[in-house]
């Protein structure tokens, strides 16, 4: 697995030394340059010189006599330099002292061209030899020599030579000072380096150190926001908003399991008492007829809960694939209310509808059933005896709206941040056995289905209303309408 | 021996008080906290089955009025919250056992005769006396060597006689603890029952092992048998 580190090291590290490498070979090559062109621009004054001087022999004419300069720099000695003369043939015309008999090598030089190379000297160190072409000067006055400055029998080929130490030992010190300095502008380039990244990259191990505890753990913002650099501050920011809504729905997650639980732990722990001393003890038929009535009761109330269950898990597992169709609103309303009619009449309920008639809504029948169901269905059960039920629907542009109200006398403001909430009940023992608490959590995730809202509000201190809107284009519009107060 | 029962569950509530007088126990039963409060402060029981979750008033504020008003009732709990810490709470405020639903029926019929056996330092359930031998977590009764059989309220007298054993018990306070407020006691329905008893218990010996102290009520004295 590649490192952001390793990454960062195997990218700057090499290119930096490369480029030092090249820096210092082009600066060493440069000032090498620079030092042989000086060498061989005093080679060649040398070399001039040397052929100024070269005159033709008084006493012998064709022989040249060797210039007065060239007594002590071409004498045999331990840094002897060399020179030598040769005709147009090739043949020595005339030589150094401190060449002795030897020649120099022979070296092709153009006309007006000055010719240089590296050659090995007659005593064996490495040297350097220019090759001139020129015309010994004769003696203006010597007018008996029969010879045309033009001739090329006149034209002579001069070769200097001398030792390069002057040159190359300067350039050995500057090659390994060079060497030196780069090694350890390398070294120290790739120390800075790995520094560098180490400490750049601390805020990513920071964040790795945070990234690793458990999001389910509610112990404060994991990831670091101050001292982050510019680049890492938002996404530690938006990270710790990720685990804040994780560990909500975590929280809500274990509360869910541990209400799921113990919804089913009370009617599992009624079924095993009820069963157990019907089976251990004796018991008239009628004791034996109410176990059984109670036990099928229980099994209807785990069935309704896990139906429920599977719904809630159904919605919120994704948006599910719904046929809409127009349904009257009033109409279904009106259809699950006779279902409760007689436990409103019962708890000497009043009930007042107020509903547009027909309100035709596009929906899906099913859930939107469920939404109305469970609406009517919590009012009916949890109004006091003797409390009041306001239904109304009422259909504009924009939407359909139908409210539900009930006298509620025990519930307070602060509840109603928990009515959607799975399982939640005012009442913590959680007696009645008739409702499960999922009924209004079913409600809100058919709404969220059906693309409707729902909300609980408190009109009054003790009046809870839930209201219900679905947005145009699934309503159609209707004749308005209302019904007078009914005592159910 | 008479059994209060608070408990929300109307089904549970059935069971257990059936379950609990087929042994032979007195069952008060409620649903409402503070009913159960005001039967605990009215009522002599010898234990008290409590959940925690009721309506009226919680499991653990009753558990701590009856605390505070000195009541040294034995009280199990029988909730279904369940963590060690819910555990320990309870254990905490006052209550002598914590059992977790759902639950044995068994198992609580146990533990409710281990709180009586603890009420009353018996920590042997087989209790003899002379040919007389009661098994008080088997409910048997063996009268030299012989098992015989006591309707559930006899053998609740004859236990609670034992348990009380030396002490002069008033018939007011057998009717107490022998029968709940779903029996209304003839005025001569324990004087009945320890006839009855006797008879079966005593099997023609000169001496009962039930004395009878005239104004006062009765005496278990096995040294008389």
């Amino acid at each position: 697995m590649t490192s952001i580190r390793g990454q960062l090291q195997k990218r700057l590290g090499p290119p930096i030394a490369i480029l030092v490498v090249v820096s210092v070979a082009a600066l060493y090559l440069y000032v090498r340059h620079v030092l042989d062109k000086d060498f061989d621009a005093t080679l060649a004054a040398k070399a001039r010189a040397v052929a100024a001087g070269v005159r033709w022999d008084d006493e012998r004419p064709f022989e040249l006599v060797s210039p007065d300069t060239a007594s002590e720099e071409f004498s045999p000695d331990k840094h002897a330099e060399y020179f030598q003369i040769r005709r147009s043939d090739g043949s020595s015309a005339l030589r150094s002292s401190s060449l002795k008999s030897a020649d120099l090598p022979p070296l092709a030089a153009k006309p007006d061209k000055t010719a240089f190379s590296d050659v090995a000297l007659p005593d064996g160190r490495a040297g350097r030899e220019v090759v001139i072409r020129f015309v010994p000067m004769r003696d203006p006055d010597d007018v008996a020599i029969p010879v045309s400055t033009t001739s090329p029998d006149v034209q002579m080929t001069l070769t200097v030579a001398q030792g390069r130490h002057a040159l190359d030992e300067p350039l050995a010190v500057l090659l390994t000072s060079l060497a030196i300095g780069s090694a350890v502008f390398i070294a120290g380039a790739l120390l800075i380096v790995i520094m560098a990244v180490r400490r750049s990259l601390q805020p990513l191990e920071a964040m790795a150190k945070a990234a690793a505890s458990d999001p389910a753990d509610a112990a404060g913002q994991p990831f670091p926001v101050a001292g982050m650099p510019r680049e890492l501050a938002p996404i530690c920011q938006y990270l710790n908003e990720l685990v804040g809504r994780l560990q909500t729905a975590f929280q809500r997650e274990r509360r869910f399991t541990a209400d799921v639980a113990h919804e089913l732990r009370t009617p599992i722990a009624e079924l095993r008492a009820i069963t157990e001393v019907a089976l251990n003890y004796p018991a008239t038929a009628a004791e034996n007829s109410e176990t059984l009535s109670d036990a099928l009761a229980i099994s209807r109330h785990m069935e309704s809960v896990v139906t429920t269950l599977l719904a809630l898990a159904r919605c919120h597992a994704g948006r599910p694939s719904i046929a809409m169709e127009s349904v009257d609103l009033t109409a279904m309303v009106q259809k699950f209310w006779h279902t409760m009619a007689e436990q409103a009449v019962k708890n000497r309920l009043t009930v007042q509808f107020d509903m547009a008639q027909p309100a035709i809504v596009e929906s899906n029948p099913t859930l939107l059933a469920g939404v109305v169901s469970n609406l009517l269905s919590n009012a009916a059960s949890y109004c006091p005896p003797g409390g009041r039920i306001t239904c109304r629907i009422q259909q504009a542009a924009d939407a359909t709206m139908m409210e539900v109200s009930n006298t509620a006398e025990s519930l307070t403001a602060d509840d109603l941040a928990h009515m959607f909430e799975p399982f939640w009940r005012k009442d913590p023992a959680r007696s009645s056995g008739s409702q499960s608490g999922l009924g209004l959590a079913l409600a809100q995730a058919y709404c969220s289905v059906l693309g409707a809202t729902i909300i609980a509000e408190m009109p009054e201190s003790n009046v809870i209303r839930m209201v219900f809107r679905l947005p145009t284009g699934q309503a159609r519009s209707s004749d308005g309408g209302a019904q007078a107060p009914q005592r159910a | 021996m008479r059994v209060l029962l608070i408990e929300d569950s109307e089904r549970i509530q059935k069971a257990v008080a059936r379950g609990l007088r087929a042994n032979g126990y007195a069952v008060d039963a409620t649903g409402d906290g503070s009913h159960g409060l005001y039967l605990a402060q009215t009522e002599p029981y010898d234990v008290i089955v409590l959940d925690l979750m009721l309506p009226g008033m919680d499991g653990l504020t009753f558990l701590q009025r009856i605390r505070q008003q000195g009541q040294n009732t034995h009280v199990i709990i029988l909730t279904a919250k369940d963590t060690v810490e819910d555990r320990v709470t309870g254990l905490r405020a006052g209550a002598d056992d914590y059992l977790v639903k759902p639950f044995a029926f068994e198992e609580l019929l146990a533990r409710v005769e281990a709180l009586i056996r603890r009420r009353h330092d018996a920590k042997n359930p087989r209790l003899q006396f002379g040919q007389l031998v009661v098994d008080i977590s088997a409910k048997r009764v063996f009268v030299g060597g012989e098992p015989i059989e006591l309707p559930p309220r006899e053998y609740a007298l004859l236990e609670y006689l034992i348990l009380h054993r030396g002490r002069v018990v008033g018939r007011s306070e057998i009717e107490s603890h022998i029968y709940d407020e779903q029996v209304e006691p003839m005025s001569n329905v324990v004087d009945a029952a320890v006839y009855s008893l006797r008879k079966k218990i005593d099997r023609g010996s000169g001496a009962s092992y039930i004395q009878t102290r005239r104004g006062m009520g009765y005496i278990f004295d096995p040294g008389t048998a």
